[in-house]
């Protein structure tokens, strides 16, 4: 399997840990949050970079991935989610954004958020319903993303996942 | 209040209370007289009742929270917390999407408002006397 499906078959181990043995441990589900949301980032991360680069020179996709920002991509997912975009990217759009490329953005922001707060937010308790919802989330994006990427909209939706900052302007 | 605009009226440390006055949602600035933790609340319960005149507040939410907070971006948050039941043993999945349909439907109710808060809608496990 790829890296992106092993840590989404991590993440859904992560959750379903300590079932019925009391209150399952933070460690437990906090590492289910920020495994499904790796998940995820990595899914995307690697269509970007696959759809910006050639195979060749080797090593080349990797680092153009490698320079994926996270807050970037968070930004451009919102605009996507909120449909909130700027003139280089609407003159892209024949019609309004297909609706799983609008519910990938919105699970990944969702995702990205909690991860957020998984990882440094020790006030914050996470219980199972919340992280079996955010598992959720990220196995219905690979469904959906599996449904579009070779879609137009998927291709505008990757590259202002890299771009944003410019496109934004 | 409306679906895009909240109606205020000031009130002076003495006691005197001024005029009303309307204020679109989306204009309403983080750290203003207005960005206050009861207005944020009175907006996701004027949102909920919709939704249940509209009968799409479904039986299996319990309650709700409502927050404010900086994002991991450091951007003013609205944070809604969807309580439902608790899943003590294995949830199933069908059950599990039913709540993120919940989530989802009042993340794009919000997002539509186009607030100056970026609204977070997260499930959590609703317990008796909270």
């Amino acid at each position: 399997m790829s890296l992106p499906l092993d840590l989404l078959e991590q993440a859904h181990f992560l959750s379903q840990r300590e079932v019925g043995r009391g209150r399952p441990r933070q460690a437990s589900l906090r590492r289910a949050v920020s495994t499904a949301y790796y998940a995820v980032f990595h899914l995307l991360s690697a269509d970007a970079s696959s759809q910006a680069c050639p195979v060749n020179p080797m090593g080349l996709r990797e680092r153009v991935q490698r320079s994926l920002a996270h807050d970037t991509m968070k930004q451009a997912a919102n605009a996507i989610q909120s449909n909130n975009l700027p003139t280089q990217m609407v003159s892209l759009l024949a019609r309004p954004m297909n609706a799983q490329v609008i519910s990938v953005a919105r699970g990944f922001v969702r995702l990205q958020e909690q991860r957020h707060k998984a990882d440094y937010d020790m006030s914050d308790q996470f219980d199972r319903t919340r992280v079996l919802g955010l598992v959720r989330v990220a196995e219905q994006i690979f469904r959906d993303w599996s449904a579009v990427r070779n879609t137009e909209d998927a291709h505008i939706f990757l590259a202002a996942l890299m771009f944003w900052k410019l496109w934004s302007k | 209040m409306t679906n895009w605009e909240a109606v205020f009226r000031v009130r002076s440390a003495d006691g005197l209370i001024g005029s009303e006055f309307k204020t679109r949602l989306s204009m309403i600035q983080p750290q203003s007289d207005e960005d206050k933790s009861q207005f944020w609340k009175m907006l996701v319960d004027d949102l909920v009742r919709v939704l249940k005149a509209k009968g799409e507040y479904p039986d299996f939410v319990k309650g709700y929270e409502v927050t404010t907070d900086r994002d991991s971006t450091g951007e003013p948050g609205l944070y809604v917390k969807i309580l439902v039941k608790p899943a003590h043993g294995a949830t199933d999945d069908a059950t599990v999407s039913k709540w993120n349909d919940f989530v989802n439907l009042v993340q794009d109710s919000l997002g539509r408002l186009r607030l100056q808060r970026w609204p977070y809608v997260e499930l959590g496990e609703w317990r008796r006397r909270r």
